[in-house]
């Protein structure tokens, strides 16, 4: 079973990475992978953390990723990048939109929001590589925020052995019928900013 | 034509299950993690499918279904099964006519819900047949067979899954829908009519017969994978698949049924075996049993509680970590992130109101559940659906009157008609009066929106008739019932204030729609108005995530806000963040001891700040653009008569209204009423006994903290006493008001100094948490030419003021200038004018960037003092080391510093001498933390902290103008209230990790 693929999707409830874990999956599917998720509903929707696997392989049973195990950390928000780092094998991937969203101010009374430098130095201690997408920035700048999923998941297409057509076809039947050009040509783009910045 | 094959979850394959196997009614009520198997198998139009009011209500549907022969299921979470178990036990004895499947979707971890109950005893207890599937196509698969299971058997089947079922996906193979024919409808009263005389018959016949059928039926479910190691591992459900990705090399049993369980089967299966794990989630209810066979099981460290994972498993089992796994890095601590009341909630209102109200609420299941969360903290009991009015009604049957006066219940819409009615008419029937809040946000919110019976739809998207809830109440009796809009805070305050004050029951129904729902916006987005802002933090209270602090300042998310208002209503641009709305509607109400506890709440020197504060309060719109003069003068003509403002008769002066109470304060209390109800045993010590340190001194007392505050001066007070003249504040009303707290039993020592009688650390080893608020009260040393062997004519503002204020005397010359343009450069101008000197203030920037309180200029103005502005000293003129003239410099704006204010500059040649006998420089104050050297505290001018108050070591605090330098006794005040809820979150922590 270690020949999956396992990737781990975090973020902010209200950030759609859920929507995002099931393009993945639908793209692996398409690919002809066998596929396995899991997500938590409910509270969720309520601007909390938000954690969600996505495994895929020849054979997948089993949607537990467990602890040091995934290849993949793909996070749609620095502090939940954090916060589920540990789930990194030492030679993973952890690949962060650049966006800090503030938890609640009773929280930040328990402890402040770590510095980019600390973000930073952090992540490169358990991940082999570490790539800070600017997938926030990209999306604004084709005129919509929400966009940022779909180019973070561009870039994640870089690093992962499905194709193009599959990821797109995935796209095309997930996202809401009249934002399907924009979320292809945002996935475009984040796919050109990582082939641009990574070095693997 | 080859299978279909989809991506499913858990909860859609058993929808699928259901209608392949030509399910004929659905019924539910939702609950996480089971919502989605009914909102699934609603959309094959082939099926009957209902929210049921509640679990026992869809299940008793369920049974009537089968009975009449169609195939049913009902669906729920584990805790609603609770509130079926009635029909579950009594359909166990019936049996069945058509197949009847229950679903129970278990949360172990309670990602959302409020206990992690192992409901595969209801199986057990029950005496059905029990299937656990542990992948997508299973559910589906195992759904299908439940059917027929139920019927070859006559029993209904338990389905159970876990969180990780439900929600996790993976392929299934799609077959195609079995048409059922309906079963023909038998009157058969020896089963179905569950007297005793049946009952018995019944039970044995399920213990003979049912059982051991069923038990040889549970090892077709029952499936080994063999494996190459020595390790033999019994497991089932979401546990087989941690156990496969633990141990892939282990021989696997991993049961279908568990329920009864294929006892033959484990014994065979354990036959030789060296080494054997049961591997399960929450309780250990397969080891038992399996132990009961006289099968010894290895002992592992799986806990009872809490969700199982991959890595748990292994470490139970190996006793270590494995080695391929990487030990984990340490993180940074990192704050949390809890669900939370989304941006413009309407859940908010209500409970910011009852807050407001200090009331006691029994609060039930739902969204609104999060009110009980830091800062709203508006709920004080929560146990299960519908509790919250019977709960109430139960308090208050021991509750004293006053108690009584302050309780309401809080339940939702559809958790009302879940299992609220009931409570209701007993409330109503047995003489209660509790007062019911229905807060109707139109839909099941927490669950992800389904209809219910007040939405006027069905589940399948059709029209239905609305169960209305004010009808609903007053059919029953409910005289009073009201409806509130919770976008309108003081509205929804008189509403529940006037119900909290009435001795019959009352519905108050908080009528708007769901915010996440309507997608809605309601006006222009909010933002704060930088020049007006206190920093005061009230807004804060409401815990809405649209409202941010960064660098220390509030900030409005507009991605998030939706322009609710609420915000709006609750800032006041109060220096202290007094929430002035509510006193002045004690106030206009007469309720002045009311109002004055409310003063309190956020200020402990209200007659003080009556007479002090700049009273930014008097803005006509507030900080978030709220048109608050306005609104005042509408609402209260009588305290705009009473209280009105100097030079404008319509206008309300809210500082006097602040004043009068304060002083009513003073004659009526005498501080022991605010003594807390119950002792903490932790020590704080507080670093100075200004109005920042006493009033954290306050704050901490309150919550039962025991409190030293040390005092490097002969009396406590700070800047109001030593800083601020007699005539602007007569220091008998601040001992009054300090008497407070000497009568809450705060400890104050005077003459003691920091650093020389007492040294810091022994401060840090004596007491839990230290809080810093010397204040500045070190000049500020001007660099002015002259001044080194000057020794007559010359001093420091705020030297000058304490002497003044300490009745010592001080000599002026004739002609004295002050340099500076804060408030203390006034109040020695002030001062120096009174021992009759002539006053001159120079100041380098403009009069409209003088940052004293505007009235204080204007008294100076009255009573003579001259002003220069845009000039500058640059040398002190001295004869016999006696000052005896001043050179200046006139200035004018030049380029823009770092906060957007001009710099000025001199304006070349313009300098010019003035004779002068008594240079005050009062440009500014600075703090004297030369204690904190060597003590790991970082400070540069000011000690560096977090917005509440938190210093760069654990344990240590700071508030006041030494952290925050905001130069007001009131936003002083504010910071040390602040600084009171980070120590007690700090020590709340500590005392947890103990």
């Amino acid at each position: 079973m270690s020949t999956a693929t396992n990737i781990v999707v975090v973020g902010v409830g209200g950030q759609g990475s859920v929507l995002a874990g099931q393009i993945i999956a639908r793209a692996a599917m398409l690919a002809g992978f066998s596929v396995a998720t899991s997500e938590v509903h409910g509270m969720a929707q309520r601007g909390g953390s938000v954690f969600s696997t996505v495994r895929y392989g020849k054979a997948v049973l089993s949607p537990a990723v467990p602890e040091g195990a995934a290849d993949i950390l793909l996070a749609f928000e620095k502090l939940e990048a954090l916060r589920y780092l540990n789930y990194l094998r030492g030679d993973g991937l952890a690949l962060v939109n650049d966006q800090r969203i503030m938890p609640s101010i009773e929280s930040l009374k328990l402890a402040p929001y770590p510095d980019d430098k600390t973000i930073e130095e952090t992540l490169h201690r358990r991940a082999r590589d570490v790539l800070i997408v600017l997938a926030l920035g990209i999306a604004q700048k084709l005129g919509n925020p929400a966009l940022t999923n779909t180019v973070m998941l561009g870039a994640l297409s870089r690093f992962l052995d499905l194709p193009h057509t599959k990821w797109r076809q995935a796209i095309t039947e997930l996202v809401p019928p009249k934002t399907v050009e924009f979320n292809l040509l945002a996935f475009d783009e984040g796919l050109t900013w990582a082939q641009r910045h990574a070095q693997m | 034509m080859s299978a279909q094959t989809v991506l499913m979850s858990g909860n859609e394959a058993i929808a699928r299950g259901a209608w392949e196997a030509g399910v004929r009614v659905g019924c539910g009520y939702p609950g996480t993690p089971s919502t989605e198997i009914l909102e699934a198998l609603a959309r094959y139009p082939e099926v009957d499918c209902e929210w049921s009011t509640n679990e026992k209500v869809a299940l008793e549907v369920a049974v009537g279904a089968a009975l009449a022969g169609g195939r049913a299921i009902a669906t729920m979470k584990h805790v609603g099964l609770n509130v079926a178990a009635d029909p579950f036990f009594s359909v166990a004895y019936m049996g069945v006519n058509a197949g009847l499947v229950v679903v129970s979707a278990d949360d172990p971890g309670m990602h959302s819900s409020q206990n992690e109950q192992d409901n595969r005893f209801f199986a057990r207890a029950a005496r059905v047949a029990l299937l656990e599937p542990s992948t997508p196509q299973e559910c589906k698969d195992f759904t299908f067979a439940a059917f027929e299971i139920s019927e070859r058997y006559d029993t209904p089947v338990l389905l159970r899954t876990t969180t990780r079922i439900s929600h996790g996906k993976g392929l299934v193979t799609l077959g195609e829908r079995q048409e059922i024919p309906r079963k023909p409808y038998r009157k058969d009263v020896h089963k179905n009519v569950v007297l005793p005389a049946h009952g018995r018959i019944r039970h044995q016949l399920i213990e003979t017969q049912r059982l051991p059928a069923l038990e040889k039926e549970a090892e077709r479910w029952a499936q080994i994978f063999e494996g190459s190691d020595d390790l033999a591992i019994i497991t089932a459900g979401a546990a087989f698949l941690y156990a496969c990705e633990a141990f892939p090399n282990a021989t696997i049993l991993k049961l279908g049924m568990t329920h009864p369980l294929p006892r033959e089967l484990i014994k065979r299966f354990c036959e030789g075996k060296k080494r054997i794990v049961v591997i399960e989630e929450l309780e250990p209810y397969l080891t038992e049993q399996v132990r009961a066979l006289g099968i010894s099981t290895e002992e592992i460290h799986l806990p009872r509680f809490g969700e199982l994972s991959v890595g748990r498993v292994r470490q139970a089992v190996e006793r270590a970590r494995d080695g391929a796994t990487p030990p984990p890095v340490e993180l940074p601590p990192l704050p949390p992130r809890p669900p939370i009341l989304c941006a413009g909630c309407m859940h908010r209102g209500v409970f910011y109101v009852l807050k407001q109200l200090d009331a006691i609420v029994s609060g039930d299941i739902g969204c609104y559940t999060l009110g009980a969360l830091a800062p709203l903290d508006a709920m004080d009991t929560c146990m299960n659906m519908g509790a919250s009015l019977s709960m109430a009604h139960g308090m208050a049957k021991i509750f004293s009157e006053e108690e009584k006066k302050r309780l309401v219940a809080v339940i939702g819409d559809s958790t009302f008609y879940h299992s609220g009615v009931p409570a209701l008419i007993d409330i109503l029937y047995n003489g209660g009066q509790t007062v019911t809040i229905i807060l109707d946000n139109h839909t099941t919110a927490m669950t992800g929106h389904q209809e219910h019976p007040g939405t006027g739809r069905t589940i399948k998207g059709e029209p239905a008739p609305v169960i209305e809830l004010e009808s609903l109440a007053r059919g029953l009796g409910i005289k009073h019932v009201q409806r509130i809009d919770p976008y309108d805070l003081l509205a929804a305050w008189r509403t529940i204030d006037e119900a909290l004050h009435r001795r019959e029951p009352s519905v108050i129904i908080a009528d708007a729609p769901c915010v996440l729902k309507e997608k809605r916006r309601f006006g222009e987005l909010v933002s704060v108005d930088h020049t007006k802002c206190t920093e005061c933090f009230a807004c804060t209270e409401l815990g809405c995530p649209a409202i941010e602090v960064r660098d220390g300042h509030i900030e409005i998310n507009k991605l998030l806000c939706i322009a609710c208002t609420h915000c709006q209503q609750v800032c006041a641009t109060c220096n202290a963040g007094i929430d002035i709305p509510q006193v002045l509607e004690l106030v206009h109400q007469k309720r002045y001891a009311d109002a004055f506890k409310v003063l309190l709440r956020a200020n402990p020197f209200p007659a003080v700040a009556g007479r002090v504060c700049p009273h930014p309060c008097d803005h006509e719109v507030n900080a978030l653009g709220w048109p608050q003069e306005k609104l005042y003068a509408e609402r209260y003509p009588d305290l705009v008569r009473e209280f009105s403002t100097p030079g404008h008769p319509a206008k309300l002066s809210v500082r006097d209204v602040e004043r009068f109470l304060g002083d009513y304060g003073i004659e009526h209390f005498s501080g022991a009423e605010f003594a807390p109800a119950e002792e903490r045993p932790e020590r704080i010590a507080i670093i100075g006994a200004g109005p920042a340190g006493l009033s954290a001194a306050f704050y901490l007392r309150r919550r039962g903290f025991r409190v030293t505050v040390f005092e490097a001066f002969e009396k406590p007070g700070g800047m109001m006493r030593y800083g601020i003249p007699a005539f602007r504040l007569n220091k008998e009303i601040l001992d009054r008001e300090i008497d407070r707290l000497y009568m809450m039993g705060i400890e104050i020592k005077c003459n003691v100094t920091i650093g020389r009688d007492v040294s810091f650390a022994e401060l840090q080893r004596e007491y839990d948490a230290v809080v810093i608020a010397v204040g500045d009260s070190a000049p500020q040393e001007l660099e002015l030419e002259g001044t080194s062997d000057v020794q007559e004519g010359l001093l420091y503002g705020v030297d000058f003021l304490r002497r003044v204020n300490r009745g010592q005397s001080v000599k002026v010359g004739r002609r004295v200038a002050v340099i500076g343009g804060g408030n203390t450069a006034i109040d020695c101008a002030r001062s120096a004018k009174r021992l009759g000197a002539d006053v001159t203030v120079y100041y380098r920037r403009t009069a409209q960037e003088m940052p004293a309180i505007r009235d204080e200029i204007d008294e100076a103005i009255l009573e003579g003092v001259q002003f220069e502005f845009q000039t500058n000293p640059i040398r002190v003129l001295a004869r016999e080391r006696r000052v005896c003239g001043l050179e200046l410099i006139r200035m004018k704006p030049g380029p823009l510093d770092k906060d957007g204010r001009r710099r000025p500059v001199p304006v070349p040649n313009s300098e010019f001498s003035v004779p002068i006998d008594t240079v005050i420089l009062a440009i500014g104050e600075r703090a004297d933390l030369d204690f904190l050297k060597e003590t790991g505290v970082r400070f540069a001018q000011k000690i560096h902290t977090t917005f509440t108050g938190a210093a760069s070591q654990p344990g240590i605090f700071a508030c006041g103008d030494v952290a925050f330098g905001y130069g007001t006794v009131t936003q002083s005040i504010a910071t040390g209230r602040r600084v009171a809820s980070a120590v007690t979150t700090y020590l709340r922590q500590k005392g947890a990790k103990r």
